[in-house]
């Protein structure tokens, strides 16, 4: 079995030497599994599931948090990182089902005052603007984490996103770190499913999927998941097809050969 | 933990107006009002009014109000009495870009007492939105002046890639018109020679002011400041239409006219010119430097008669150009 160490090293982790497998090899920012919220339910990791996640195809992820010095009560700072370790979990979780891997996660933040007004977002120009301005120069998918947003659950800048990091399609805003755990991990799932090229299951109509197992896939809207599916939790699916045309993407690296 | 949990699927109104005027926590109020917003309920616009109006209530809870006020033409006098009520820059940011949408010439003085931060995003916002009515009543007040020559971007055109283009029919545009009034409620515009242009994996239209089209343009567009065309972008999550770009015109004493696309943020993101050329009217635009807009270089001919737009040069660059600014990089945490 390939150790953990050559797995992290194949990821381009730098560790200098001493390898956390909870922060490093799972990206997890407390370096602890995040709790499931369902409290009937315990979440759990498997250190071989992951080396065999990225020893297939894979894709990286940069969490960007925007404005989180300006939360309310920044006493809460540790359940919202532990809420992004839930939606990093849940994606992984999620993608799993057609053999796509979630590889490196790693964390960035913007400042309140750096991103002067834009850790609040009230409109698709403002979220096109967000993406555009910033940027992680590395081979991972930009995923912003906002402290507010108005009217929306999250945003993909295209479909499917941009690999050209100067590009201004090359993120998505993840979702809003206000949000009940649960549906900020899926919509975190939804977003960088657009990103992958995914589009909505609705068919040609821009209500609902016809059937349950549609309203309960990950890429119907979250409205639909709580209508027609069996709520946000459920409603976490992929089908093998919607799985080869995100492998396709550009962000997807080639298994780890370790 | 409760703030982990979401509210329930079969909350009853009532309820969550008792959860957004109580005293639950800011996050609990927030998906309260999200919840009921999302219904389309018809009790949400009283709850909006007063948690806009009440100093108490916290900022972005109030900030959402504005945001949701700021899409009716009806509630301007809302956004309006909200601007005497203390509130802080974030709230007062999203009542001015509210009014920008909506408001009539009245707004403009009830904003001039709007002070934020000089040179802050939330400033430029304001500006922006000041502007945006001054330019859509033609008042000649606030104008955007045509950004300096080194700021325009130019990029080698060898190098250039076409954009893709074509020409839109008025019924293709009239089935999108309910939600274009939806988000520009007090902008007209027309269903007469609109253009679709792909830019990488994006759609926008750009459509013209129906003051820009028929006998009364010329005068219009030589006359006064207006808004000359919006830009308009799909967005397939959420799915809908968003403006995108605001063109906005400056007529000049040579008979030319200065056009300067903005983003909604007020950004400039391109400036250009028309000038007359017998019955047809000749349109540039190249891209001024911002990390928003990539480098491109745009020629038309709009036939007034007509009311056609001919694109006879759409051109982008495949990369930034040599100068253009970056996007910032977050820093590692
Ligand atoms: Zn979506």
């Amino acid at each position: 079995m390939a150790s953990v160490k050559s797995i992290v090293n194949c990821l381009g982790i730098d560790t200098g030497g001493t390898v956390s497998v909870l922060g490093d090899l799972f990206g997890f920012i407390r370096r602890r599994v995040p709790a499931d919220p369902d409290g009937t339910v315990t979440a759990r990791v498997s250190v071989l599931g992951q080396i065999r996640g990225v020893q297939q195809n894979h894709i990286h992820v940069n969490v960007i948090r925007v404005g989180f010095d300006a939360l309310a009560d920044p006493a809460d700072l540790d359940d919202e990182f532990e809420k992004i370790d839930y939606a990093t979990y849940r994606m992984r979780n999620i993608y799993a089902q057609v053999n796509l891997g979630v590889g490196r996660v790693w964390h960035y933040f913007i400042p309140a005052a750096d991103a002067d007004g834009m850790d609040d977002i009230a409109s698709g120009d403002e979220a096109d603007d967000l993406i555009a301005k910033w940027s992680v120069p590395n081979v991972g998918v930009d995923a912003f984490v906002v402290r507010n947003i108005d009217g929306f659950l999250g945003m993909a800048s295209g479909i499917p996103g941009s690999c050209d990091k100067e590009s201004k399609e090359d993120g998505v805003l993840a979702g809003d770190i206000g949000r009940g755990t649960e549906g900020f991990a899926r919509t975190f799932a939804h977003e960088i499913g657009h990103h992958l090229g995914l589009e909505h299951n609705h068919g040609g109509r821009p209500d609902c999927p016809d059937t349950l197992n549609g309203c309960n896939n990950i890429m119907a809207q979250t409205r639909c998941a709580t209508s027609c599916g069996g709520g946000i939790r459920a409603a976490s699916l992929l089908a093998n097809g919607q799985g080869s045309d995100m492998r396709g993407h550009c962000a997807v690296r080639n298994g780890c050969d370790v | 933990m409760d703030k982990h949990k979401e509210l329930p699927a079969d909350i009853h109104d009532r309820d969550l107006m008792a959860v957004i005027a109580g005293d639950r926590p800011e996050y609990r109020r927030r998906d309260a009002m999200q919840v009921l917003l999302s219904r389309g309920s018809e009790i949400s616009l009283p709850v909006l009014r007063e948690t806009l109006l009440s100093q108490d209530a916290p900022p972005d809870l109030r900030s959402m109000a504005a945001v949701m006020l700021g899409r009716d033409v009806s509630q301007e006098r809302v956004l309006l009495d909200a601007l005497k009520v203390p509130a802080e820059p974030a709230v007062l940011r999203r009542i001015a870009q509210g009014l920008g949408r909506i408001g009539s010439p009245e707004a403009l003085d009830a904003m001039s007492k709007v002070r934020l931060k000089s040179g802050s995003r939330a400033s430029l916002n304001v500006g922006f939105a000041r502007s945006l009515i001054s330019y859509r009543h033609g008042l000649g007040q606030y104008l955007i002046p045509r950004p300096a020559d080194a700021d325009i971007l130019r990029f080698d055109h060898k190098k250039a890639v076409s954009l893709a283009f074509e020409t839109l029919k008025p019924a293709e545009v009239k089935k999108i018109m309910p939600q274009i009034n939806r988000e520009l409620p007090a902008i007209k515009l027309s269903e007469k020679a609109a253009m679709c242009f792909s830019c990488l994996n994006s759609q926008l239209w750009l459509l013209l002011n129906e003051e820009m089209v028929g006998k009364q343009a010329k005068q219009r567009a030589t006359e006064s400041n207006a808004v000359m065309a919006v830009v308009l972008k799909y967005d397939h999550c959420p799915a809908g239409w968003h403006a995108f770009e605001y063109i906005f015109s400056n007529p000049n004493r040579d008979n030319t006219i200065d056009i300067v696309g903005l983003r909604p943020s007020g950004v400039i993101t391109h400036f250009g010119q028309v000038r007359a050329d017998k019955k047809d009217a000749v349109v540039s635009l190249q891209t001024v430097n911002s990390p928003y807009a990539l480098p491109m270089a745009f020629e038309a001919i709009y036939n007034t008669d007509k009311v056609a737009l001919k694109v006879t040069r759409a051109i982008s660059s495949t990369g930034a150009a040599e100068g253009q600014i970056r996007p910032a990089v977050p820093k590692p945490a």
